[in-house]
């Protein structure tokens, strides 16, 4: 059981930066490298405002009321100085002094993470890949950080919390093992608002997820005792991680609410910034510098050249981290900065199985026993062919009126074998086939 | 001394109300008054009354002339009053013989020279008439033929106040109605499907939206044919009743949107976007019926779905449900039917310019769905995405006339209707939750078919009900009694999904 505390010089820094957080979007553009700033000591940072009232707060400052704000807002704290401190973050020149967690601080200890990062106005192709990565990593035990921004990073939260579906919805789906993975203490959590329904097929049968393996074994603590959580239950294993450029409590953008209260129910949120601050321009960069320093690897899944996605992945490599990206077609723009990341080195990411390669090296126990593709029949195939060439609509999948109750009802075989999605309005797109 | 009264009639939202307009003259200073909530129009009537009396060689009586127009408590609108008030004055004034007006309604407005113009909402007027035993109704000669349609109603259409006169006093038999031309199933003019090119694909789906009176959305980039294929959804709609034909015709009269016979083609309204939420499901201080009315028993189009104001989205919600808009104001209540098939098209995002090209920013497209994801699409239920047509399908691919595929349609609107008469509804897209279960006959397959589906893609309730309508729908136009699994599917690749668009964007 990991302790978490934090202690009152990280707690006073912490405030200090909060206090001088309009000032720093100025600075931070002054000085090159970004993230100087932040691992400036306590007095340099006092000297940037230059009125004196910064100064003033930082010798007043009460850890104790910090303390109480935090519990207020149902957070935890962790500062750099103790052991429930994510070793991984001590590795970037300027660990945050505490983190703020809300929901299950356990899930910070879990073993190597991958971090799933993309452009904000992805594309359907990005949402679909970056779901289908998030939902078989986390299926394959590994846990997913990502920032909650809206794109790619909700759609890799929705995938990874589609994997952790809560056991009452899980058990539904037939007899498959990895449904009863989710560990010990995890009887209460039938919350019928937060049921999202199991990804259907998507559990069915699936070696891969079901050893025990030995990544999964590091998150069996569970003990949330003595802090102000809401730990109604035990994380999920590889429980997905938000890292929020704004305080933990505050759900950003708000319109992702929802999937903050499932990431808080079923994994967890963080933030270095104390609860209710809201973010300034240079806080999502901050954030970035964290989503790298958390995770055993960075995949960009969607970005343009000048994508924040990009900065990620450029805190990664300084770390020494391995990056990886995801093809796309060359003549897209949301795909120009993974392409450029890829010809510059970065690992290729086609499927899981790539991602679970680079994490843990070519021998990652391979699911060979699976099932080969089921084939399927010509006048199918053709339909797929079509639509795998980018014709999605029905005029033109088909160009006689009398044949179109045949495709229509070719489309729905295909959809229901997972091989196409219907995307809202009606225009069919080749699905991910769910292999992990 | 001396008094007349004419009967009137008053067009109040969308129905005809009785008026008595009295006119009372005694000895005094001349002057003319007209009192009984008569609004700005009945009070310029004075004016042209006496201007057109004069100048049509009749005396206008220096004296003083009271004219009340009863009931008072009933607000009334418009220049139809001319005609009656004329005609009271003249009565009153012993120039006509009183007992020449009894039983007779008299609309139409006046010129200064005596001219009787034509007025709005002949054809309620005359269904007034008959409704109050009346006889006769003079009018203007433009709007005889559409007040004729209605049977047991002597209909004197006049051109000239002399002439109303001659015809009241019967000195002279009223002109003989126009010959109505034959009619013409089918105008030329109306768009029909075979003008579509390169889509033959979404065909079915107009179809089966003709068939069940579903509720269509079409989604896809600008000028790849949206407006087109809904300006045609009329053209495959069955033939309209009798009945549904003078329900249309008095709408649009009372509009003024028509004149002459009976409207016979389905109508099709296409709002722009910037319409408040009165002009489309009517209102305003004095009730009229809005664009949703005006589509009663056709199509209304809604283009750019998600730039419409969402007060006036809300406001149509109801009315797509009830078959009928409610316009409660401080002293009444007004009904105005609205029974349409409503056709949506939306961009895929605020330019419209498509995935690969378009310029919005996230938080461009996360307003653009939640606009779209709005209270409408509830009632749709039928989506499909039109995309740009290749070269080589324009060139190729032509549609089959309208009438062809209508024959099919009327087909399986008449085994919906033999299914749904007893229920007072007269298609598919009208049955709720608990009927759909009674009537829609599916076969034990066809519902392990849709569990399948409601499993894989986590349909919500309500989406799961539109498939099982719109398989219905596929059946019966496929002739078959039970829904089959084949029909779930094909509803299926139908379906709009409320929820692909929420998930991630």
């Amino acid at each position: 059981m990991t302790a978490r505390a934090a202690c009152d010089e990280c707690l006073r820094r912490t405030a200090l930066i909060a206090a001088l957080a309009p000032w720093l979007d100025v600075e931070w553009r002054r000085r090159s490298a970004p993230s100087r700033v932040l691992s400036l000591p306590d007095d340099a940072l006092v000297a940037l405002d230059g009125s004196g009232r910064v100064a003033r707060a930082h010798a007043a400052f009460s850890p104790d009321r910090a303390r109480e704000r935090i519990a207020a807002a149902g957070l935890t704290a962790a500062c750099r100085c103790t052991d429930g401190y994510p070793g991984r973050l001590l590795e970037l020149p300027d660990p945050p002094a505490v983190l703020h967690i809300a929901g299950h601080s356990d899930a910070l200890d879990q073993t190597d993470s991958v971090a799933i990062v993309g452009a904000r106005r992805g594309t359907s192709y990005g949402l679909e890949v970056s779901r289908s990565l998030g939902r078989g990593l986390t299926a394959a035990g590994v846990p997913v950080v990502s920032g909650m921004a809206m794109g790619v990073d909700s759609a890799a939260h929705v995938g990874a919390l589609e994997a952790t579906a809560p056991p009452a919805a899980a058990a539904t789906g037939s007899a498959d093992p990895a449904a009863a993975a989710p560990g010990p203490g995890a009887a209460g959590s039938a919350d019928p608002a937060a049921a999202a329904p199991g990804p259907g097929a998507a559990g069915s049968a699936d070696p891969a997820a079901a050893p025990p393996g030995p990544r999964a074994a590091g998150s069996a603590d569970h003990g949330a005792g003595g802090h102000a959580v809401p730990a109604r239950t035990a994380p999920a294993r590889a429980a997905p991680v938000a890292v929020l450029a704004g305080g933990a409590d505050v759900p950003y953008p708000s319109s992702r609410r929802r999937l903050h209260a499932q990431l808080v129910e079923r994994g967890c949120v963080v933030s270095e910034l104390p609860p209710g601050f809201t973010a300034y321009r240079w806080c999502f960069v901050a954030r970035n510098r964290l989503i790298a320093g958390l995770a055993a690897l960075t995949v960009v899944v969607e970005a343009t050249e000048r994508s924040g996605s990009l900065t990620t992945a450029d805190f990664a490599a300084q770390l020494g981290r391995p990056v990886a990206a995801v093809p796309g077609p060359i003549t897209s723009r949301f795909s120009a900065g993974t392409n450029m990341l890829l010809a510059s080195g970065a690992g290729v990411v086609r499927d899981t199985r790539d991602v679970l390669d680079q994490l843990l090296g070519p021998s990652a126990p391979a699911p060979e026993d699976l099932p080969p593709p089921i084939p399927i029949e010509p006048r199918l195939r053709r339909l797929l062919d079509a639509i795998e060439r980018g014709a999605g609509s029905l005029a033109e999948l088909t160009s006689d009126p009398e044949a179109t109750r045949e495709v229509l009802q070719d489309l729905t075989d295909l959809e229901l074998r997972g091989l196409v999605r219907r995307e809202f309005g009606g225009r069919y797109v080749r699905a991910l086939e769910e292999r992990r | 001394m001396s008094l007349a009264r004419v009967d009137t009639f008053t067009i109040d939202g969308v129905e005809a109300r009785r008026v008595w307009v009295e006119a009372d003259i005694r000895r005094g200073l001349g002057a003319f008054a007209v009192v009984g909530l008569a609004d700005k129009a009945v009070r310029e009537a004075r004016e042209r009354v006496r201007a057109a009396l004069v100048n049509s060689g009749f005396v206008f009586p220096q004296e003083r002339i009271t004219v009340n127009l009863a009931p008072a408590y009933l607000r009334k609108v418009g220049p139809g009053f001319d005609l009656p008030l004329a005609v009271a004055i003249l009565a009153a004034s012993r120039q006509l013989p009183p007992d020449a007006v009894a039983g007779c309604a008299v609309v139409g407005e006046l010129s200064l020279t005596g001219e009787v113009r034509a007025v709005r909402g002949a054809l309620a007027v005359a269904e007034g008439v008959r409704r109050h035993r009346l006889d006769r109704l003079l009018l203007p000669r433009g709007r005889a033929r559409e007040a004729a349609l209605v049977p047991g109603v002597e209909v004197l259409g006049v051109e000239h106040l002399q002439e109303a006169v001659e015809v009241l006093c019967g000195e002279r038999e009223p002109a003989p109605l126009l010959e109505t031309e034959p009619d013409e199933p089918d105008d030329p003019d109306e768009p029909d499907l075979r003008d579509v090119r390169g889509h033959n694909g979404l065909i079915p789906a107009l179809e089966v939206a003709a068939a069940g009176g579903h509720n269509l959305f079409l989604h896809g980039p600008p000028g790849t044919g949206k407006t087109m294929l809904a300006r045609r959804l009329p053209s495959l709609l069955p033939p309209m009743t009798p009945y549904e034909a003078i329900e249309v015709t008095r709408l649009h009269s009372i509009a003024g949107l028509h004149a002459g016979g009976l409207v016979r083609q389905r109508p099709f309204r296409s709002p722009h976007h910037t319409i408040s939420a009165s002009g489309l499901v009517g209102g305003g201080g004095t009730p009229t019926p809005g664009e949703a009315t005006l589509a009663h028993h056709g199509v209304l189009f809604l283009d750019e779905l998600s730039e419409f104001t969402r007060p006036a989205l809300e406001a149509l919600r109801q009315p797509l449900e009830d078959g009928c808009v409610t316009v409660v104001r401080a002293q009444r209540v007004m009904v105005f039917p609205t029974r349409v098939t409503l056709v949506a098209a939306s961009n895929p995002c605020p330019c419209g310019m498509g995935e690969s090209a378009c310029r919005c920013s996230a938080a461009d497209l996360a307003r653009h769905q939640r606009r779209l994801s709005g209270p409408l699409l509830d009632r749709i239920d039928v989506s499909v995405t039109v995309g740009r047509p290749s070269g080589a399908a324009l060139r190729s691919q032509s549609a089959p006339p309208s009438a062809s595929v209508r024959e099919r349609i009327v087909a399986a609107r008449e085994r919906q209707t033999a299914r749904l008469a007893r229920h007072g509804l007269t298609c598919n897209a009208q049955l709720d939750a608990r009927l759909l279960r009674e009537l829609s006959a599916a076969t034990p397959d066809a519902h392990r078919a849709l569990y399948a589906l409601h499993d894989r893609n986590r349909l919500s309730a309500r989406g799961h009900g539109r498939i099982l309508r719109v398989a219905r729908t596929l059946a019966d136009l496929a002739a078959s009694d039970p829904v089959l699994p084949d029909h779930i599917h094909q509803a299926a690749a139908l379906r709009l999904d409320d929820q692909s668009l929420s998930l991630a964007a």
